[in-house]
C-alpha cells in the first residue's frame, strides 16, 4: 500500500495562507451568487406578474380593423361609437369563446394599472374594473381572499394584492398612485400580483379590453380562439406568450448583460489572486517536495497530496460560501425582498452550475503551475550537485 | 548488509574531462554497527551515500542490498526501500520550515497514530529536545537542534540503514557526542552510515572507512575487499 503524505500539515501551519485562497474563492462565489440573486428578484418578480398572472387572467385589445364601426352615424361620439363596435365584436365572439378550450369566462373591462417596481426597474400590472358579479368571479378565480379593509362597493374603488400594497407602500384608503381617482378600499391575498375593482356603470370608458378568465392551460390566447374560428389578426393579446417575450426580451436580456459583467470581473478578479496564491505556495514548497521525493515519496503521492490540500481548500471556500450566501439571500429576503412585495429565487441553477465550473476552471488552472513543479521536483541529491 | 562491487561513478559523463566521484571499489557493509566515512571534500563520500541509498545510479559496478541488486530495479521499488528501509540526515537539515518540530519528524512517519507521535517524542527527547522545543518551528531552534529534529526525522521509521551526511557539522561538542550516543545506540540493531570530516565523533564507531579521490580504503574494523 503506497503511503500518503498528510495533506493537513501545510493547511494547519500555514493557516492565513490558505485562508486567502479560500477567502477569495468563498468571497466569488458570495459576490457572483447574491449578485445575481438580487438581479434575479427583478426577473422574478416580473415572471410573475407576465407569466404567472397571465396564466389565468388575459386581455384582448382590439385592434381598430378587427372591429365594424358604424360610419354611418354622426351624433354619437367617436368614443360611443367604438364601444359599440366593441362590445359589437365581444357579443359576436362571446359563445365561441366559451367554448374554447381553458377559457372560462370572458368579458369587456375598463382597466386601471398598478406599477410594479422592482430592485431594477419596474412593470405594470393590469387591474380590471368590473361589476360587482364579475368582481367576486374574478376574485374567486384568482383564489384571492380579502384580509383587511372591505370589498369595493362603489365605482372607482379597487382592493390590491398584499404584495402590490407593500410594493407601493399603500395603505387601505390611499388612491392608485396612477389614478388618484381610485381608492384602496381593501388587502386581498392572492398567489398573483393582482387587484380588481368596480367600474362605474357607464357604457363607454378608457381602454376597454376584452379580459379572458382561462384555467391556466391557455398559452397562447390567439391560437386558441383561432380554432373556434375567431380571429382577430389586429388585437394586442396579453397572454403567456407575450408575457415571456417581453420577459426575455426586456427583462432577462437586460438582466444577464449585468450579470455577465459582474461574472467576468469578479473572475478575473479572483484568478489573479489565485494565480499569485499559487505562486507563492509553489515557491514555499519546493524544498519540502524534494525531501520527499528524497525519502521515497513517488511524484504521484506528492502530487496527489498536493490535489487534496487543493480540494479541501476549494471544497472548505464552497461550503462556507454556501453558509454565507444562504445567510445573506435569507437577510436580504426578509430585510428587503419581501417588504417590498417582491419575489425571489434561492435555488438558481444556471448561477450555480457557472459558479461550480468556473470553481473546477480554477482548480485546472491551478494544476498547471503545480505540474510544472512537480516536474522540477529533484531529490535532494540533485539538489546538492546543484550547489 | 551492502555489498558494492566495483562501483564507478562518472559526472559530466558526455564531455571531454570526465569527473570521476568513485573510481571503481569494492565494499562490503554488515548488518549492523556504526559505521564512519571520512575524508576530505570531494573525496567522493557523499557520492557513495547518494549510491547506497538509492538516490544516484552509478555510472557501473553493483550494489547489492541483502542480496539484491538496488541499481536496476524500478521506481516504486527504490521509492519503497528509501521509505521503508532507510533513513536520511542530509549535510542540511531540509527541515520543513512551517512546521513544528514534532510534525516534521511525523511527515517521514510510516503512518500517522497517536503511537507514532509518542514515538516521535521519544525519539526527540532521547536527542535532548525538550517538550517545549518540540512544538516550536525550525527558525526557532537553534542549529544544533535542527539537526537532532532530522536525526528523529530519519529514525522515525526504525529504518534498517541511517545514512547521516555530517550529522554533526553544526552541534558543539557536548551535543556532538550526545547525537552519536544516540546513533550509536541505534546502530546495535541496525546499520547508521556517518559521513564526517571530525574522525572524534567516530571514536565509537565499529568501523571507519577513509575514503579519497572516490576510492574507499580498507575499513578499520569491519569487512573490507
Amino acid at each position: 500500500m503506497s503511503q500518503k503524505i498528510p495533506a493537513f500539515y501545510y493547511i494547519k501551519n500555514n493557516k492565513r495562507r490558505v485562508a486567502v485562497l479560500v477567502t477569495s474563492l468563498a468571497m466569488f462565489f458570495v459576490i457572483t451568487y447574491t449578485s445575481m440573486f438580487l438581479l434575479s428578484v427583478s426577473s422574478e418578480t416580473f415572471r410573475s406578474v407576465l407569466i404567472e398572472t397571465s396564466s389565468y387572467i388575459q386581455y384582448i385589445t382590439f385592434g381598430g380593423e378587427d372591429l365594424e364601426f358604424d360610419n354611418t352615424d354622426t351624433k354619437t361620439s367617436p368614443e360611443d361609437i367604438y364601444m359599440e363596435a366593441v362590445y359589437k365584436k365581444y357579443n359576436e365572439i362571446k359563445s365561441g369563446l366559451k367554448k374554447c378550450s381553458g377559457i372560462k369566462d370572458a368579458f369587456i373591462v375598463q382597466t386601471e394599472y398598478s406599477y410594479i417596481t422592482s430592485l431594477i426597474g419596474n412593470y405594470y400590472t393590469e387591474i380590471p374594473m368590473l361589476n360587482k358579479e364579475q368582481m367576486e368571479e374574478v376574485l374567486k378565480h384568482m383564489g384571492a381572499t380579502l384580509s383587511e379593509g372591505r370589498l369595493p362597493d362603489k365605482a372607482g374603488e379597487v382592493v390590491l394584492d398584499r404584495k402590490i400594497m407593500k410594493n407601493y407602500g399603500h395603505k387601505t384608503g390611499d388612491v392608485l398612485s396612477q389614478n388618484k381617482n381610485v381608492k384602496i378600499t381593501g388587502v386581498i391575498d392572492c398567489d398573483y400580483y393582482f387587484g380588481c375593482g368596480l367600474a362605474d356603470g357607464n357604457k363607454t370608458f378608457l381602454n376597454p379590453m376584452l379580459c379572458v378568465l382561462s384555467d391556466g392551460t391557455v398559452k397562447d390566447l390567439e391560437s386558441t380562439i383561432k380554432k373556434q374560428g375567431i380571429s382577430l389578426k389586429h388585437s394586442r393579446f396579453i397572454d403567456v406568450k407575450e408575457g415571456e417575450k417581453k420577459l426575455q426580451t426586456e427583462i432577462i436580456s437586460t438582466i444577464s448583460s449585468s450579470t455577465n459583467i459582474i461574472f467576468v470581473g469578479i473572475l478575473i478578479i479572483v484568478g489573479i489572486l489565485v494565480v499569485i496564491v499559487s505562486i507563492s505556495y509553489m515557491r514555499d514548497r519546493r524544498s519540502e517536495w524534494c525531501l520527499y521525493a528524497s525519502t521515497g515519496y513517488s511524484r504521484k503521492t506528492i502530487y496527489f497530496s498536493i490535489l487534496r490540500e487543493l480540494l479541501f481548500t476549494f471544497i472548505t471556500a464552497f461550503i462556507i460560501a454556501s453558509a454565507i450566501t444562504i445567510t445573506l439571500m435569507k437577510v436580504s429576503d426578509i430585510m428587503l425582498i419581501t417588504g417590498l412585495g417582491l419575489r425571489c429565487i434561492y435555488f438558481m441553477p444556471g448561477p450555480f452550475i457557472q459558479i461550480l465550473c468556473s470553481y473546477i476552471a480554477l482548480f485546472g488552472i491551478m494544476q498547471i503551475p503545480v505540474r510544472f513543479e512537480i516536474n522540477k521536483i529533484k531529490t535532494i541529491d540533485a539538489i546538492d550537485d546543484d550547489m | 548488509m551492502f555489498n558494492v562491487e566495483n562501483i564507478t561513478m562518472i559526472y559530466d559523463i558526455e564531455k571531454e574531462n570526465k569527473m570521476y566521484a568513485l573510481k571503481g571499489f569494492d565494499l562490503k557493509l554488515p548488518d549492523t554497527g556504526l559505521i564512519g566515512f571520512i575524508g576530505p571534500s570531494g573525496s567522493g563520500k557523499s557520492t557513495l551515500m547518494y549510491c547506497l541509498s538509492t538516490l544516484k545510479k552509478p555510472t557501473d559496478g553493483k550494489i547489492l542490498y541483502n542480496g539484491q541488486d538496488i541499481i536496476n530495479i524500478k521506481n516504486s521499488e527504490r521509492e519503497n526501500l528509501r521509505r521503508k528501509e532507510f533513513g536520511f540526515v542530509f549535510q542540511r537539515h531540509f527541515l520543513i520550515p512551517y512546521m513544528p518540530a514534532i510534525d516534521n519528524v511525523l511527515v517521514a512517519a510510516d503512518e500517522n497514530t497517536a503511537k507514532t507521535k509518542e514515538r516521535a517524542k521519544g525519539i526527540l527527547k532521547e536527542l535532548g529536545l525538550g517538550e517545549r522545543e518540540v512544538s516550536k518551528r525550525p527558525a526557532k531552534l537553534s542549529g544544533g537542534q535542527r539537526q537532532r529534529v532530522a536525526i528523529a526525522r530519519a529514525m522515525i521509521n526504525n529504518p534498517a540503514v541511517v545514512f547521516a551526511d555530517e550529522p554533526t557539522a553544526a552541534l558543539d561538542h557536548e551535543n556532538a557526542f550526545a547525537v552519536m550516543k544516540v546513533l550509536k545506540e541505534y546502530s546495535k540493531k541496525h546499520l547508521v552510515l556517518v559521513i564526517t570530516h571530525d574522525i572524534s565523533i567516530l571514536k565509537d564507531a565499529s568501523g571507519i572507512i577513509e575514503m579519497w579521490d572516490g576510492m574507499a580504503g580498507k575499513m578499520k574494523g569491519g569487512e573490507n575487499n
